[in-house]
């Protein structure tokens, strides 16, 4: 099996990547609740889907995540991964309870918009045509989710995950985006970015 | 959580024939914890499955594969004493959590139920309980001293199976 690896150059350019997503995603949040939100340094990670999975938190964790699949140019996920508090603060922030079918509502719809965002942003520096699917809502074990989302892409053993989080200005609000690539698909936007491999 | 839980990563695997012991994993969505009990000696085992098929059948991390991991619970039971024709099948997790397009083309929980029901039956064990499919996380907890296979999905806990009375439980703590 070939297990691709990427440079420090390639993996800095996919984090940049993944910084101006995440802060295009960010100004879309804080103008949809009229609060600052801060973005965290990205990371930009190939490794085992298993390590992937393991890192990203208690397995039995109940997250609610909302996936929107990615067509055109190329295939991926994009995920909004939202722990309990912070789905919690996320609702009473654009004014819905949580837990109701107006809160799930809302989520998705914050997923959507916040995911569209990211990608126009991908779409805008790569030149590359991004079609987002209709985003779907699971709440469930984080594990369970996550390794459903990234199997999807990854068909193998490995995957590359762009991570970033959102904090919503003193609050305790800090969703999660994960882009996941088709492994195949990482080469064409590290071509687009003209990144030397 | 009990001190004698060993909780199995993901791809792990696992036997034992302490009573005392319960082995455990959680989280499964399209993956599948395969596990095997044998009542008479009081021997279970225990796998976390991602993929259906080992790409050799030398693998370092056999429990990650439905084929490498019957193969070697099946061994590694011999191992402790277990007939092969005195164990049952317990099956948990093969969900498909998501039904977006690719979602449903690439539908791993199925596969891998698939391909775990075909090396038990090659192996003519029996699946004697099973939670399995659907759009639902689970968590399973094999107990080594009743047999007691228990099953978490959403917020609730279950009794999934329990070995047969009839057969008596040598060192079996409660």
């Amino acid at each position: 099996m070939v297990v691709p690896t990427y440079s420090d150059v390639q993996l800095d350019a996919l984090r940049e990547v993944a910084n101006i997503g995440s802060s295009r995603a960010a100004t879309a949040l804080s103008a949809l609740i009229g609060m600052p939100v801060d973005v965290s340094t990205p990371s930009a990670n190939a490794m085992p889907l298993v390590d992937a999975i393991e890192r990203a938190g208690p397995g039995e964790m109940v997250v609610t995540t909302v996936v929107i699949p990615v067509k055109g140019a190329l295939d991926a996920l994009v995920l909004m991964v939202m722990q309990p508090a912070t789905e919690e603060a996320a609702c009473r922030l654009v004014g819905v309870e949580v837990d109701t079918d107006v809160g799930r509502s809302a989520l998705v719809e914050m997923g959507n918009i916040l995911g569209a965002s990211y990608l126009g942003a991908l779409s805008t520096l790569t030149g590359l045509d991004l079609e987002p699917e209709p985003p779907e809502r699971v709440r469930d074990m984080l594990r369970a989710v996550l390794t459903s989302a990234l199997l999807i892409e990854a068909h193998d053993d490995q995957v590359l995950v762009l991570e970033s989080t959102l904090a919503v200005a003193g609050e305790e609000c800090t969703p999660t985006f994960l882009f996941v690539p088709r492994r195949g698909n990482v080469d064409d936007i590290l071509e687009r970015l003209r990144v030397p491999a | 959580m009990s001190p004698n839980e060993t909780f199995l990563g993901m791809g792990g695997l696992a036997v034992t024939a302490d009573s005392s012991q319960v082995l455990t994993t959680i989280g499964l969505g399209s993956c599948v914890g395969v596990a095997l009990l044998d009542p008479r000696r009081h021997a279970v085992g225990l796998a976390h499955v991602i993929f259906p098929q080992a790409p050799s059948p030398e693998v370092d991390e056999p429990g990650k594969y439905a084929d490498t991991a019957v193969a070697t619970l099946l061994t590694a039971l011999a191992r402790l004493g277990s007939a092969r024709s005195s164990l049952a099948a317990v099956l948990v997790g093969g969900a498909r959590m998501f039904s977006f397009g690719r979602a449903i083309e690439f539908d791993f929980g199925a596969t891998n139920v698939a391909a775990v029901e075909q090396a038990l039956a090659a192996a003519s064990i029996p699946i004697s309980a099973r939670a399995t499919g659907g759009s639902i996380g689970r968590s399973l907890r094999v107990h080594a001293g009743d047999g007691v296979v228990s099953l978490r999905e959403g917020r609730g806990d279950s009794e999934l199976y329990r070995a047969p009375t009839g057969q008596r439980y040598l060192g079996a703590t409660r």
